[in-house]
């Protein structure tokens, strides 16, 4: 139930050498180059955050690869990291060791779907034309959540547009490469995820603070103007609370608590209001902000993207109601 | 049909894993003195300052003189030397016994951080373990009618005359005015610029120069005060700190107000927020009803867990950032959205106690007017967190 005991130090440093890798990168055009990140990702071991060493992982944390997928968020590439690490994780609960290894490299490149139960399997905001692996993660049952591997098909497509036909049953069993328990997989999706929102939001509010001081209107900067200070400072507000409350949901997971998932789920249910936040960034710098030029649309997409992912927001507010937590137990 | 689900309360929001035999001591030891004072935490919802004071002060004063009363304060002082953490954990203790604050919450929250750190070593042995027994009842005379938010401009002044301090002038929202023996004051004492020339003066409440007036506030509460000080007298040893330094002392001592004092707030608002989990037939309510409770837990943990990191903060003698500020609007806005949604949930029947929920709504208005006005509070975040220009 204890959490590991953290280390600021080695947490800071972690922190650096990610803000040295994407902030390196050109993630501005995710589908060119994203093979080239995904490798430099690998070489810095930062898929394989989480997963033990012996099963073809870096070892490390949940929280270490929030706070990867919280960078990776910051420098407007979550698209690129956060699917790679959540399909390193399948493969290794699925115990495929040779492929967690080369998920980990970065050296195969992957996609991942939620079956939310209801037929709806929510693909991954990853680009799916790089990816050469697919996993789908069940989760029909509460509490038996299963992870399969789809291999590509001859003609170069997956399954079709009809997401629907990844509710795998026994008749599409060829499809399936392997196949395990994969208990944690939505919980840590879903802390990963919400990291990787935070990321964004803070990253925007960085560039934002920086063009409001600079952009000069009546005379005055236009962050001197309450109406701009106290929209930013909100921001500031949520994020701030909401990290608190994703990291603590992330030890709890890493502590083993049986409380985890269900700290996640509301952990990322506020992560999801935090995806609105790059729309008060956008305000702030007016017009600028709404031109492809400018950088603020990818966190503006990557957040509201990810605000539906792993499931979508409404569906996971009504899974931590009340009445369908009685109804669950 | 009335869920009861425990997983909130199970969430162990404040880091005390390996600390569990100073929380059961911590108990132990204020369950005995709740006992002994005949104690009981009202069954009312969430009660709040005024429920039952004689007992709430004679077991402050009981837990005072046994060293429970501040656990984080020198031992020479009353306190045991503890770390911050395990202060915390001492106030989680106190909320479970329906206690929100201190009785003696003015001397606790505000002036004694500012004897801690500033005060002489006379002024600390005076009053300290004097407030600690509730002894020493205080209150804080800092805003004035022409000095609010704007808190600066204050104009009550001080001047030494006949080898003591002479005050003039008046404040206003003076907490606990009514019954306070001192007043932790701030007057003029120079001719210096704006945040200069302004002193902290501990002056004491029971003499002719003082003038008390209690304000009736919109929940019924008489908690605060105006006060008039008509050539008051205090000793001329009486300053906090320096001459004319009076506004480093008080800004320090506001962000100790803004990170423990609210750490026992925002205890109270999780057990409000628990409480009407508790008692609601949630069946019937409806999804925007659930939501909206959904968003009270995400903001009662979220608090926590920042809270959690700030007491960290603190407890390496950090200072810290604009985090408590942030945790302040947080705070007071989540407190006063849970207190219209019970109001909601129960006008509908839902719930029981709307009268005492209509109340809260009432008194969750004043948490986002003081300690620094939430305005006020996003300017802080803006100017100092962000880096915006003044």
């Amino acid at each position: 139930m204890t959490p590991p005991d953290r280390d600021p130090e080695m947490e800071q440093a972690l922190a650096e050498s990610a803000h040295a890798l994407f902030g390196g990168t050109k993630p501005s055009q995710p589908d060119q180059g994203a093979l080239d990140v995904l490798r430099a990702l690998g070489n810095a071991g930062f898929i394989g955050l989480g997963i033990a060493e012996d099963a073809g992982g870096s070892g490390g944390s949940a929280r270490l690869a929030g706070l990867v997928a919280e960078v990776a968020g910051a420098h407007a590439a979550a698209i690129v990291y956060v699917p790679q690490l959540l399909a390193a994780h399948a493969a290794a609960g699925a115990g495929d060791r040779e492929l967690t290894e080369s998920l980990v490299a970065g050296t195969v490149p992957a996609a991942i779907f939620f079956d939310d139960g209801a037929g709806n399997a929510l693909p991954s905001p990853t680009a799916l034309d790089d990816a050469e692996k697919v996993f789908v993660q069940h989760n029909r049952y509460p509490r038996r959540l299963a992870a399969s591997v789809l291999s590509r098909r001859d003609d170069g497509t997956w399954l079709g547009p009809d997401w629907h036909d990844l509710r795998l049953e026994g008749d599409t069993a060829s499809a399936v490469e392997a196949a395990a328990e994969w208990r944690d997989g939505l919980a840590l999706s879903h802390g990963i995820s919400a990291m990787a929102i935070i990321g964004l939001a803070q990253g925007l509010l960085d560039r934002t603070t920086v063009y409001v001081n600079a952009r000069v209107q009546f005379g005055a900067p236009i962050g001197s103007f309450q109406a701009i200070k106290h929209a930013l400072a909100d921001v500031y507000i949520d994020i701030v609370h909401t990290r608190a409350l994703v990291l603590g949901a992330l030890d709890a997971l890493d502590g083993d608590d049986p409380d985890a998932a269900h700290l996640l789920s509301l952990a990322k249910v506020a992560a999801d209001g935090t995806a609105d936040r790059p729309r008060r960034c956008l305000q702030a710098m007016g017009g600028i902000g709404f031109t492809w030029e400018s950088d603020v649309h990818r966190y503006l997409k990557q957040a509201l993207r990810l605000r539906q992912w792993p499931l979508p927001h409404l569906t996971l507010r009504a899974s931590v109601r009340p009445t369908s937590l009685a109804a669950n137990r | 049909m009335i869920f009861y689900i425990r997983y909130y309360a199970q969430v162990p929001v404040l880091k005390t894993v390996d600390d569990h035999s100073f929380r059961a001591e911590a108990r132990a030891a204020l369950e005995t003195a709740a006992t002994e004072v005949g104690w009981v935490a009202s069954a009312a919802l969430g009660a709040g300052d005024g429920y039952d004071r004689p007992r709430r002060r004679q077991l402050d004063r009981l837990l005072g003189q046994r060293g429970w009363a501040a656990v984080a304060w020198p031992a020479q002082y009353g306190g045991r030397g503890e770390p911050l953490r395990r202060h915390a954990i001492v106030a989680e203790e106190f909320s479970r016994l329906g206690v929100a604050t201190p009785y003696n919450r003015v001397a606790m929250g505000i002036v004694a951080p500012a004897l801690l750190h500033h005060g002489s070593s006379e002024q600390k042995a005076l009053h300290l373990p004097a407030m600690l027994t509730c002894d020493e009842i205080w209150c804080q005379g800092f805003s004035e009618p022409g000095a609010g938010s704007d808190l600066a401009s204050l104009r009550t002044s001080a001047h030494v005359e006949n080898g003591e301090w002479r005050v003039n002038g008046q404040k206003v929202w003076t907490t606990l005015g009514a019954e306070a023996d001192y007043c932790f004051l701030l007057a003029r004492t120079g001719d210096g610029a704006k945040h200069r020339g302004i002193s902290a003066l501990l002056v004491p409440m029971h003499q002719p120069g003082v003038l008390i007036r209690p304000i009736k506030q919109i929940n019924g509460e008489e908690d605060f005060c105006e006060v008039w000080f008509e050539d008051a007298r205090a000793p001329l040893d009486a300053v906090v700190g320096e001459v004319n330094s009076g506004w480093a002392v008080t800004m320090s001592a506001l962000s100790y107000e803004r990170s423990l004092h609210l750490l026992q707030r925002q205890f109270r608002f999780r057990k409000l927020v628990d409480e009407l989990r508790a008692a609601t037939d949630w069946t019937s309510a409806g999804a925007a009803a659930e939501d909206l409770l959904v968003d009270s837990e995400i903001a009662g943990l979220a608090l926590a867990y920042a809270m959690d990191d700030q007491i960290d903060t603190l407890d390496r003698g950090d200072a810290g950032g604009v985090e408590a500020n942030a945790s302040k609007v947080l705070w007071s806005e989540s407190y006063r959205r849970v207190a219209e949604l019970g109001a909601d949930l129960s006008a509908a029947g839902y719930t029981p106690s709307p009268a005492e929920w209509v109340n809260e709504c009432y008194s969750s208005l004043a948490t986002s007017i003081y300690a620094g006005t939430n305005e006020i509070q996003r300017n802080i975040i803006a100017e100092r967190g962000l880096g915006l220009p003044r």
